[in-house]
């Protein structure tokens, strides 16, 4: 259930539509829900979420371990399906996507930046990135996307041969290369330090302000919550809280 | 696939060398084998088809002391019947720098099993000259043009050579009893113009047919066995003369040796690439499943960027495919030359066979492609199990299996195991297919492994055999049919020698009629008999032994009744089985001299044994005496036609070896690797390394235990085939000493053992912090 905290308060999907200067949210969830079965047990990890995120915002999903974030998250990029509810991309239900269409979903319309990279171990930086071409997709050169994430000189070495933060910006730069609509992140600084998490999260936000990508990130770090255009808050399997950043931060300011 | 993939392909290739060259390994050494025995087959079957199409073979030959053109004209008319020539075998001698003994064969017409000229002139009628054979005319020395002085029949005559010749019926030719293999070229065969026959009138005692009903090929089928058995009546009935013999051409000895070769290795070449095969596909399947297992993470992230389904399918099933196809190619390529060429020398040892030649079949594409498609539909099926997920189900780390306590962890015994047993019974417990893969790879391995010591004992244990159990004469002397039973019982009083009359007869049981060899045995105990227990059994003067093959085609038992027929005469002599025995060769029919005489048969001795030494002298200064052959002499032939057989079982032991370790070290490094976590766990808790290279070795031991004593049993089964294969004149007693059960057991232990070692000094490398961190 979401809780109204600001002027801008979230509004039924149809009439946030028409308040915003006619622009369509990007991504509108329905009475979204998601339960999981195994076996006798029954876990319902999110239920009866609506939420809107607009074109080119920067979004932080907040909330404490368990509380349905991540979950949230790959429903949103089409990893995971609902089991109620609808979710909306551009105009177009996903949730109603088969298989392969969710597949051309992702590799056009999302880049995925994970917790913990996943990264190919066999492939160098380089081709990790380039691998999105395999795909089909139209993407920036590889070397570009590496120079974006400060790592145009280690374009030649496996994932073994870099550090944590070096293979989360590889990962980044995977992500971006495709210039997506939509970048999600799942604790994109979770296994980095502080210095290199703020270079990341700097990286993420100017893929926002400046390229003008929607940015989805899920973390459980409160502090991230100022760099965000709108913070979502999670907690039992519900968006509890939206709350819209007036003057959001930038991502060298904060510190934890 | 596309650039990257193709990259990542390749790089997982080699950081997963290990096991893929298991696999490539495991591929290879199944096709090498299949393809050695496959080539040697096919070559074989295809080149004697030929031979015998282009030489108008025989389909089957009529026997007697004498035949007349009258004989001739009665067959000629007979309805099925396409032609038929007379033809007077008879043994004689060339003079040669020492004098060879030679089989002349007079002829009207070559138009059966005919003459295929190698070098000099076609045979036509009323030609003189003589025309030799080749083996014989190349160990000698002989050359078209040279003059040969001929005895036969007493007779002395000079001949040209006009042609050195192969023929179809002298394929597989052992000239007389002197030799018990083919020796090729120490004696030979010719061939020469009736109006080249020495002496006042010819004998013809052979009459050879071809029938307008079968065809001239090797390979016959049930309508032509049938025609041909048909045939064999209506001759019989047209002749009817005493003392005839038909013979259908299944049972010409060429014939019947060669059909028993191919045979035995058409046998060992099902059981060891099956046995080969199997390994291949277990390890094959082992590997991908965990490769696939391992790279479930990268699997969920291909899927999570957008891969499609097939193309990540496409892309992990090219791993089984390039290896098990690269692996299957190079090992047929191998199995070409190397088991291949073995296999063909040694059978080119004892045929003359003038087309043979090794041949490409069908057979090993097929069998790649179906190990191809087994390796690709293990990929598949496991790759596919991930990917009809979602992806982040994928990338979720698989929750481990949910496995209850034990049988044994329910009991107080439980409480006495120390730690290292309780670990070991619950990780074999929670890794039930692990555990029962890696027993599979042992039991086969030791199946193998004993297929391959076994058939080696059972090839050497008919010389102990057959030479110290069966018959333990020094030497044997084989006598002139002329000879006559006074001069035989003479030698065998000098010689302290027990009589033995051995010839052929046609024997009868259910409407059915084969020939076999009967020994009509005199006192003495240089002739042994046993059962199929290898416990000594004397012959009854009631009634008549007959050896298992015999029993086995006639599917006879103790009790019945059995008629047989000398060649010479009309009389048939029927008598009661009172017991079977077993012989490694010269299956056949044994009755006491007593019995024999009951029965009406007038002893007739061609042969003695005796354990006095017989100067070798009298086979040259004694006319009544055909040869003299020393125990040495037949073991040493034994020996020359075991040689083939001995480097193919040889090639297969070596093989099993190998491979044996290649299986063990695959399967024992995927289980290491799968328990990382675990032995990281227990050196972080404190345990020595060599605490826990001794656990593992204890469920090592647990696991090869097992896979050894089920190996064992598997290996018993497929020797019993292979024995079960051996031509019908061959019959090896299916009782091993321990020797090759405690070499599999002992050696699939040593290397079992040896191999876990091995791979457990990695515990030693072990990163403990490493091994512990994230799913990664």
């Amino acid at each position: 259930m979401q809780k109204k905290t600001t002027d801008k308060e979230k509004k039924e999907p149809e009439k946030a539509d028409e308040e915003k200067d006619g622009q369509r949210p990007l991504i509108l969830f329905e009475g979204a829900g998601k339960i999981y079965r195994t076996g006798q047990i029954v876990y319902e990890a999110l239920h009866d979420v609506n939420l809107e995120i607009m074109e080119g915002e920067l979004v932080v999903i907040l909330g404490p371990s368990g509380a349905g974030k991540s979950t949230l998250l790959n429903l949103l990029g089409g990893l995971d399906g609902a089991t109620s509810g609808k979710i909306f991309f551009g105009g177009e239900e996903i949730t109603a996507f088969d298989d392969v269409r969710l597949g051309k979903f992702r590799a056009h319309d999302v880049g995925i930046i994970f917790q913990f990279y996943n990264l190919v171990p066999t492939l160098t930086a380089y081709e990790n990135v380039d691998l999105m071409q395999d795909l089909g997709v139209e993407i920036m050169d590889p070397l570009e996307a590496l120079r974006m994430v400060g790592l145009e000189d280690r374009k030649d070495n496996f994932p073994s041969q870099m550090s944590g933060g070096q293979q989360q910006r590889v990962s980044i730069a995977r992500a971006i290369a495709k210039k997506p609509r939509l970048l999600l992140c799942d604790e994109p600084t979770g296994a980095l330090d502080t210095n290199t998490g703020r270079e990341v999260l700097k990286l993420l936000q100017d893929q926002s302000r400046v390229h003008g990508q929607t940015v989805v990130m899920v973390t459980h770090n409160s502090l991230f919550a100022e760099i965000a255009d709108k913070v979502v808050m999670v907690k039992n399997g519900t968006v509890v809280d939206v709350k819209i950043n007036e003057s959001p931060k930038d991502a060298e300011e904060i510190n934890w | 696939m596309t650039g990257n993939l193709r990259k990542k392909l390749f790089r997982d290739l080699r950081q997963n060398f290990v096991q893929f060259l298991a696999i490539f390994v495991m591929c290879f050494f199944a096709m090498l084998v299949l393809e050695g025995f496959d080539s040697d087959e096919t070559g074989d079957s295809r080149s004697v088809d030929e031979y015998y199409r282009d030489t108008d073979f025989l389909d089957l030959y009529a026997e007697s002391e004498s035949f007349n053109r009258q004989d001739l004209l009665n067959l000629k008319g007979l309805p099925d019947v396409a032609d038929a020539e007379l033809r007077s075998t008879v043994n004689g001698k060339v003079r040669l720098s020492e004098e060879k003994k030679v089989e002349f064969n007079f002829i009207q017409t070559n138009n059966i099993s005919k003459m295929l000229l190698s070098a000099g002139e076609n045979y036509e009628e009323g030609m003189s000259g003589i025309w030799i054979d080749r083996s014989f005319a190349e160990r000698q020395g002989i050359e078209i043009g040279d003059a040969l002085q001929c005895v036969c029949n007493d007779n002395r005559f000079t001949e040209v050579v006009r042609g050195i010749i192969d023929n179809p019926e002298h394929m597989y030719f052992v000239i007389d009893d002197t030799y018990t293999e083919p020796d090729l070229g120490d004696y030979g065969y010719a061939f020469l113009d009736a109006g080249e026959y020495p002496g006042a009138d010819i004998s013809y005692n052979r009459i050879y047919v071809d029938l307008k009903t079968v065809e001239n090929q090797f390979n016959l089928d049930d309508h032509d066995i049938a025609m041909l058995d048909n045939a064999k009546m209506e001759i019989m009935r047209a002749l009817d003369k005493t003392g005839l013999t038909v013979v259908t051409k299944q049972w010409e000895a060429g014939f019947r040796a060669y059909q028993g070769d191919m045979e035995y290795n058409d046998t060992m070449g099902i059981v060891f690439p099956a046995l080969f095969i199997m390994i291949a596909m277990l390890g094959i399947m082992t590997t991908m499943t965990r490769l696939v297992t391992r790279q479930r993470t990268i699997i969920g992230t291909l899927k999570a960027l957008g891969f499609s389904r097939q193309a990540i399918l496409i892309h992990y099933i090219s791993y089984s495919f390039f290896i098990a196809l690269t692996g299957s190619i190079a090992g047929s390529i191998a199995g070409w030359w190397t088991l291949g060429k073995t296999l063909n020398s040694s059978m080119n040892r004892f045929y003359t066979n003038p087309y043979a030649r090794m041949e490409f079949s069908m057979k090993p594409v097929i069998v790649t492609i179906v190990i191809v498609m087994m390796a690709v539909m293990v990929n598949y099926f496991s790759c596919r199990k991930l990917l009809v997920q979602r992806a982040s189900d994928i990338l979720r780390p698989e929750p481990p299996a949910v496995v209850g306590a034990g049988f044994l962890e329910k009991t107080f015994l439980w409480k006495l195991f120390d730690f290292a047993t309780k670990w070991n019974m619950r990780d074999i417990n929670r890794n039930r297919v692990r555990t029962l893969m890696g027993m599979i790879g042992v039991t086969l391995t030791t199946a193998l492994m004993l297929s391959a010591f076994g058939t080696d004992e059972i090839n050497h244990t008919t010389e102990g055999w057959q030479y110290d159990e069966l018959t333990p004469a020094d030497y044997t002397v084989t006598f002139d049919p002329e000879a006559g039973y006074g001069v035989v019982y003479d030698y065998a009083k000098q010689y302290d020698g027990q009589m033995i009359q051995s010839t052929q007869a046609e024997t009868f049981h259910s409407g059915q009629t084969r020939l076999y060899n009967i020994s009509i045995v005199d006192e003495g105990n240089l002739l042994r008999f046993q059962n199929k227990n290898k416990e000594y059994v004397h012959l009854s003067d009631h009634e008549i032994a007959i050896s298992s093959r015999v029993a086995e085609n006639y599917d006879i038992k103790e009790g019945d009744f059995i008629s047989f027929k000398f060649p010479q005469s009309k009389e048939r002599y029927s008598g009661r089985v009172g017991m079977i025995y077993k012989a490694p060769s010269n299956q056949g029919l044994a009755i006491t001299r007593k019995y024999a005489e009951s029965l009406g048969i007038t002893f007739a001795p061609n042969m003695i044994y005796t354990n006095k030494t017989v100067p070798g002298s009298l086979e040259k200064d004694r006319q009544e005496v055909s040869s003299v052959t020393s125990k040495k002499a037949f073991i040493q032939s034994l020996r020359a036609k075991s040689a083939g057989t001995d480097e193919t079982v040889t090639y297969t032991m070596t093989l099993a070896v190998i491979i044996g370790v290649v299986v063990m070290y695959n399967l024992g490094i995927l289980s290491f690797t799968e328990k990382t976590r675990e032995i990281a766990t227990l050196k972080v808790l404190g345990f020595s390394t060599n605490k826990i290279r001794w656990i593992l070795q204890q469920q090592n031991i647990i696991v090869t235990g097992a896979g050894t004593a089920a190996g064992l049993c598997l290996g018993i089964k497929v020797l019993e085939l292979i024995v079960g294969s051996l031509d019908e004149e061959l019959d090896y007693i299916f009782i091993l000493s321990p020797r090759p059960y405690i070499y599999a057991f002992l050696l699939s232990f040593v290397l079992s053992l040896a191999v876990n070692g091995i791979i457990s000094r990695k515990v030693i490398d072990i990163d403990m912090v490493e091994a512990l961190k994230g799913v990664e």
